[in-house]
């Protein structure tokens, strides 16, 4: 054999003698392939049986032992406890055994593989971005890039993501970029003020160096960078010099994720698995384990360097890439090439060279002079010495220069405590001690201090007292203290320094002891004057007030000051106001009228009772004859009233007119109408007798402005068919718009448009009557009304809106539903009330309204209503032929009662009763006077125009 | 003026700030620190009720003439208008600054008056359904610390030394600069004098008319600390009581102290007595300290 193999060359393989001769777990190498058979690594036959395609589960696979698996008999005793335990391993074999252990071997999950994901997604994007620069189409496929986006990133990307991380950014904060020429030049105009993300650089990781080789060896020496990752591999660890961790990065960078060759059925398929390919002899993959720190712009031309270079450690290389070309070439100070991976700088740094500032002239003053001021510089009080500091002024020295007084903040000094004329000759002292010792400071130590800024008595004083720094150091602070000592004059010497201190260290301290002394000094003058320590409480807070031994009470000590009490709390102590009001010192004095007393005087008590009983004698139709009196009695205790609560108020000339138009045009629910009227409810239920006994009329609470209504139509020239000029260029008359709606004639009668379009009368008027017994009687009898009077010629403008309230009311009674197209209409109550007594067609048309708008505004009245639908229908009929007035003030009642329930207990049960009483009284009222109203009936009588016609 | 302690009531957390005997004199409701108002029988020392509602300490109390609310102020700048009988609180006034540190009723309950340490009197309606003050006196430059409603007047005493008296009835408001933060006032109970404790240790009489000093009492401590002094319900004898524990009565026209009883320990183991409050009728006193006891005294 040995001559065989020395004679020269050979082919194909060596073939031992016989197949016995090879072991048995080589012998498949030997053997043709129909003749090889399976076995295990050991050489062991896997196959056994007449069949040889059977799996042995004999002997050979058994659990380890020759006798396997074997049945034996469970033993345990008392005394010996069968300890027999059973594991999982113990039914396996080797080959499970080391499956096992290389499953249990602990990996870090793709989440928090945060090194090694992160590589290798940045390995995909700069593979991305590289086939991106290399293909045309980068917009498109950048798109592409950033819709692609890998379904499970690492965590630490995701975190990063979340703080406002960029993909493609480094982390750090934003910084200006500087821009080589190499990038594109529009770029660097816009970018002149931009902030951009650090770079996207890797980090380097520093492996523990094991081997014992120098810096700078390299162990492959000049062999090809082919072999390292093969070398690394091996995992002998030591001696690889550092960044054995990378090189395994690399590999699996190479490699592919799942550690093999090719591409995987799960990996993504743009992943530049061999390294983008652009450089031929290259093994793939090496282009992307680049491990120098350098910059993303620099890799293309930089990649052939490193690639001869050695790799051996992260490296940060020079920046430009041209210079690297010739670093080799260079030698370093000492005269040798630098260690393989080193570099020789291109650029030479020079040690700073440092220059002593220039000394200024003996004579040089720091601040430019005018020639005049030169020449007038001698005879100026503070002529500046060469050393002394002109800019650094300060409030107080300021204050001395000009002249001024000290402001007269409170002094926190004890000086301030000692007279003038010992204050002056403790300044002179001082003064001059200070002078001394300054002068002698000199002699001392020629150094001057370069920027110690003057301290002066009282900031020192001030400093003195304030906080003292260097706490930290105690023989520092105490020289701080003997030097702030020194400068106020409390203590005389100088401060003494320790031996060592050179005389530049102690210029430098009384520098930082002077500089100390103004920062630290507390507030002063006006700042300090706005405080107060808590310590001095009332030595000082009444400088007024003399010692107690000295106080002679009485008249030096009392004084007195006017006290204007607030009415309220008059009337609540039961005591006189001592201040009335001016209208109810007594009888007015007679004087000028002026324009608002004039407004005032229509509603005057005279006027108003004169206004009344022109609108009674005046023809206006009486609703009955029990009404009558007591109305006119009524109306005129409550004009008093009114006049009083008016006078009261204080209420300003131009208020009557408002009430005028307020009566006209106000929501009749406004509030000033509830609230006067809920408190006469309040006097009424209190003493509903009295009521009873006053009022036969329905309950008077919308009176309080009647007469304003009375009286505005009674000033109105006369009965004529006009409305007050005032009033019309605002409001288009009801005729009119009737007439633009009646052209609408609808054919059907949808619950919902009816209301609108039901302007002729006798359709409402049919569906009244049809409609179930839910509408009440007494609005059949008004509808027709409107149609008779618009017959009429002159006649004052026609109705025509309150059919249509009718209906519209009807047909949401029918339909169940509010009508939804009913405009809420605006009128006073008041008004209608006005004239109820008279027309109740109006008054019904009103009350529909009104209905309609407690249904909408107040949920309480319809639960109300909703309950006596349900109860009693009777009674409900009943209440709606009555008049409105009775629910309102019903339901205001209520509300009275509901706040007396608050008050007291027993007050709501008397209350309650007063209420139901006095209701049920009204009631009875209400409906004779209905009846009577229905009766009395006038068609054709209201020829005067009313401001509700208008709407 | 001899006086047995004849009771203690025992039952507050922490101190008790002000005690206020009902007009009848049969019960004595006490506000401490512990937020809480106390109604006792001093007969029986019977806890009879606890208010509880304020959040902070009660500083403050005022008893309805009749005995049916009372209305206690308190650190929580709150006013409460209690209902006696059930416990509750009727009404709750809020809109000082500060805590409130006296409270008074006018003759017939529908006013409350307060004093703060927002240096405001206010004037409280408790008919109206308004929560507002009816009028706001801030003539004070100082916490107002004492509050006196009579039928026509307010006696309003204020850290910054002045006492005022304002009379509704006049439209005057007659000011008396006191020199020291007076701490708490009374009028005598013909009302033609008041009461003054000042933070300097003095206790001083004024003549209501013209400001006058008639008589001044010392001999207790007081630099502090609010004590409420009052006078005998015969006008015979001031009482105070001192920051050493002491509770010490003079001669209303001597000016000498006619005796001192230990009756919260003395000297440094003393505790400060709040308040002394005389019976209306009867020779009875009850003492508050913030050592949270009460102590009911008679002859």
């Amino acid at each position: 054999m040995d001559d065989l193999f020395d004679s020269g060359g050979f082919f194909g393989t060596p073939q031992p003698a016989s197949a016995s001769d090879v072991k048995a777990k080589d012998r498949n190498s030997v053997l043709p392939v129909f003749l090889q058979e399976a076995r295990d690594e050991r050489g062991r036959k896997r196959l056994h049986g007449a069949f040889t395609g059977g799996f042995s589960a004999g002997y050979f696979n058994t659990v380890g032992s020759k006798e396997g698996w074997q049945p034996q008999t469970f033993v345990s005793s008392r005394s010996q406890r069968n300890k027999f335990e059973q594991n999982v391993d113990q039914f396996m074999d080797e080959e499970d055994l080391a499956e096992i252990n290389n499953a249990k071997k602990v990996t870090a999950t793709q989440d928090f593989d945060a090194l090694g994901s992160t590589q290798r997604e940045l390995a995909r994007k700069a593979a991305v971005t590289q086939a991106v620069e290399k293909s045309d189409g980068p917009i498109a496929s950048r798109i592409l890039q950033d819709l692609i986006i890998p379904s499970s990133d690492p965590i630490g990307v995701r975190l990063l993501r979340k703080m406002g991380w960029r993909d493609g950014q480094g982390v750090g904060p934003r910084a200006k970029r500087k821009f080589t020429e190499k990038q594109d030049d529009e770029d660097d105009v816009h970018a002149e003020n931009v902030l951009f993300a650090p770079r996207d650089i890797r980090d380097v990781i520093l492996t523990g160096r094991v081997g014992r080789f120098g810096v700078g060896y390299d162990r492959f020496g000049d062999g090809a960078d082919v072999f390292r990752p093969n070398a690394s591999s091996n995992a002998d660890g030591g001696g690889s010099g550092g960044g054995s961790s990378l090189f395994q990065e690399r590999q699996r960078n190479a490699f592919g994720k799942s550690g093999g060759f090719g591409t995987g059925v799960f990996e993504e398929e743009d992943e530049d698995v061999y390294g983008g390919g652009g450089a031929p002899g290259n093994l793939g993959g090496l282009k992307n384990s680049r491990m120098s720190i350098v910059d993303d712009d620099e890799e293309d031309d930089s990649e052939w360097h490193r690639m001869s270079s050695s790799k051996k450690k992260p490296v940060i290389q020079q920046r430009r890439s041209d210079t690297n070309s010739t670093a080799n070439e260079r030698t370093g100070f000492d005269g040798k090439p630098p260690l393989s991976g080193f570099h020789v700088a291109s650029i030479q740094l020079t040690a700073p060279i440092w220059f002593d500032a220039p000394k200024p002239p003996a004579d040089y003053i720091p601040k430019h002079r005018l020639a005049f001021e030169r020449q007038s510089a001698v005879s100026t009080p503070y002529p500046l010495q060469p050393n002394q500091q002109q800019p650094n002024l300060t409030a107080e020295r300021r204050r001395e220069i000009l002249g001024e007084e000290a402001l007269a903040g409170p002094t926190r000094s004890v000086f301030s405590y000692m007279s003038a004329r010992q204050q002056d000759a403790l300044q002179a002292l001082i003064d001059s001690k200070i002078a001394g010792k300054d002068g002698g400071k000199k002699k001392d130590d020629k150094q001057p201090i370069p920027d110690a800024v003057p301290v002066d008595k009282e900031t020192a004083v001030a400093a003195l007292k304030g906080f003292l720094p260097f706490t930290g150091d105690e023989a520092k602070q105490a020289r701080y203290k003997s030097f702030l000592e020194g400068k106020a004059g409390v203590r005389e010497g100088d401060v003494k320094f320790p031996p060592h201190f050179t005389p530049r260290e102690v210029a430098h301290e009384l520098l930082e002891f002077s500089k100390s002394a103004h920062m630290y000094k507390p507030l002063s003058g006006m700042m300090a004057s706005r405080f107060t320590s808590s310590g001095d409480g009332g030595a000082t807070k009444d400088k007024d007030s003399t010692e107690p031994k000295e106080r002679v009470y009485g008249r030096a000590t009392r004084s007195s000051i006017e006290f204007r009490p607030h009415k309220l709390v008059c009337k609540r102590f039961n005591i006189a106001n001592p201040y009335p009001e001016p209208k109810q010192t007594g009888p007015t004095p007679p004087k000028a009228l002026t324009e608002a007393d004039l407004q005032k005087e229509i509603l005057n008590k005279d006027a108003m009772s004169e206004l009344i009983h022109y609108v009674e004698g005046g023809g206006a139709p009486v609703s009955g004859p029990a009404g009558r009196d007591g109305a006119a009695v009524k109306i005129h205790a409550v004009v008093a009233e009114e006049e009083k609560a008016v006078e009261e108020e204080k209420v300003e000339p131009a208020r009557p007119a408002m009430d005028i138009f307020k009566a006209i045009f106000a929501d009749s629910d406004s509030e000033d109408d509830e609230s006067s009227e809920e408190d006469e409810k309040v006097v009424e239920a209190k003493a509903p007798l009295k009521v009873v006994a006053n009022a036969p009329v329905p309950v008077a609470a919308p009176v309080p402005t009647v007469p304003v209504k009375a009286a505005v139509v009674a000033s109105a020239p006369s009965t004529t068919s006009l409305p007050p000029p005032t009033f019309r260029p605002l409001f288009s008359r009801k005729q009119d718009r009737s007439k633009v709606v009646e052209p609408i004639q609808p054919v059907s009668a949808a619950p919902e448009t009816v209301p609108e379009s039901v302007p002729v009368p006798s359709n409402p008027d049919v569906m009244v009557v049809d409609s179930p017994s839910k509408a009440t009687p007494a609005e059949p009898a008004a509808i027709p009304l409107p149609n008779l009077s618009s017959d009429e010629d002159d006649a004052p403008p026609p109705v025509v809106t309150k059919p249509l309230q009718a209906a519209s009311w009807a047909t949401s009674l029918i339909s169940k539903k509010p009508p939804a197209s009913v405009v809420p209409i605006k009128r006073s109550r008041d008004g209608d009330e006005s004239s109820s007594a008279s027309d109740s067609s109006d008054e019904s048309g009103d009350e529909d309204r009104r209905r309609k708008h407690r249904k909408s505004s107040s949920s309480s009245s319809s639960k109300k209503e909703k309950k006596k639908k349900e109860g009693k229908e009777k009674k409900r009929k009943k209440d709606k032929s009555s008049s409105s007035k009775k629910k309102s003030s019903r339901h205001r009642e209520e509300e009275v009662v509901d706040e007396w329930v608050e008050a007291t207990a027993s007050a709501v049960v008397r209350s309650e009763r007063d209420a139901k009483d006095s209701r049920e009284r009204e009631t009875k009222r209400d409906r004779e006077r209905d009846r009577d109203g229905e009766r009395s009936k006038p068609v054709g009588h209201h020829n005067r125009p009313r401001a509700s016609d208008f709407f | 003026m001899k006086m047995q302690k004849v009771m203690t009531l025992q039952g507050h957390q922490g101190a008790v700030n002000v005690a206020e005997f009902n007009k009848s004199g049969e019960y004595v409701a006490t506000g401490g620190a512990d937020r809480s108002v106390k109604l006792w029988n001093p007969q029986s020392g019977l806890c009879v009720k606890t208010y509880s509602g304020h959040g902070k300490e009660v500083l403050g109390i005022a008893i309805s003439p009749d005995n049916t609310k009372f209305a206690s102020v308190g650190g929580d700048k709150a006013a409460v208008l209690w209902d006696v009988a059930t416990g509750r609180s009727i009404r709750k006034f809020t809109g000082h600054g500060a805590r409130i540190n006296d409270v008074g009723f006018n003759f017939d309950a529908s006013v409350i008056v307060t004093g703060s340490y927002d240096a405001t009197v206010r004037f409280w309606d408790c008919r109206a359904q308004s929560y507002t003050p009816i009028q706001i006196l801030s003539e004070a430059k100082d916490s107002v610390s004492s509050i006196q409603v009579t039928k026509q007047e307010v006696l309003s005493a204020s850290i910054d030394g002045k006492l005022r008296v304002y009379d509704i009835r006049m439209g005057m408001c007659n000011v008396d600069d006191v020199g020291h933060s007076i701490t708490s006032a009374r009028f005598s109970n013909d009302e033609n004098c008041i009461l003054a404790s000042t933070l300097d240790g003095v206790i001083r009489l004024f003549d209501k008319e013209n400001g006058e000093l008639l008589a001044s009492y010392k001999g207790h401590k007081n630099t502090d600390y609010k004590i409420i002094s009052t006078l005998s319900n015969d006008d015979a004898y001031v009482v105070s009581g001192s920051e050493d524990g002491r509770i010490c009565f003079w001669d209303l026209v001597e000016g000498t102290m006619v005796n001192s009883i230990a009756a919260h320990g003395t000297g440094a183991m003393g505790k400060l007595v709040t308040s002394v409050t005389y019976h209306p009728t009867d020779d009875t006193l009850i003492t508050t300290s913030t050592d949270g006891l009460c102590h009911v005294y008679s002859k």
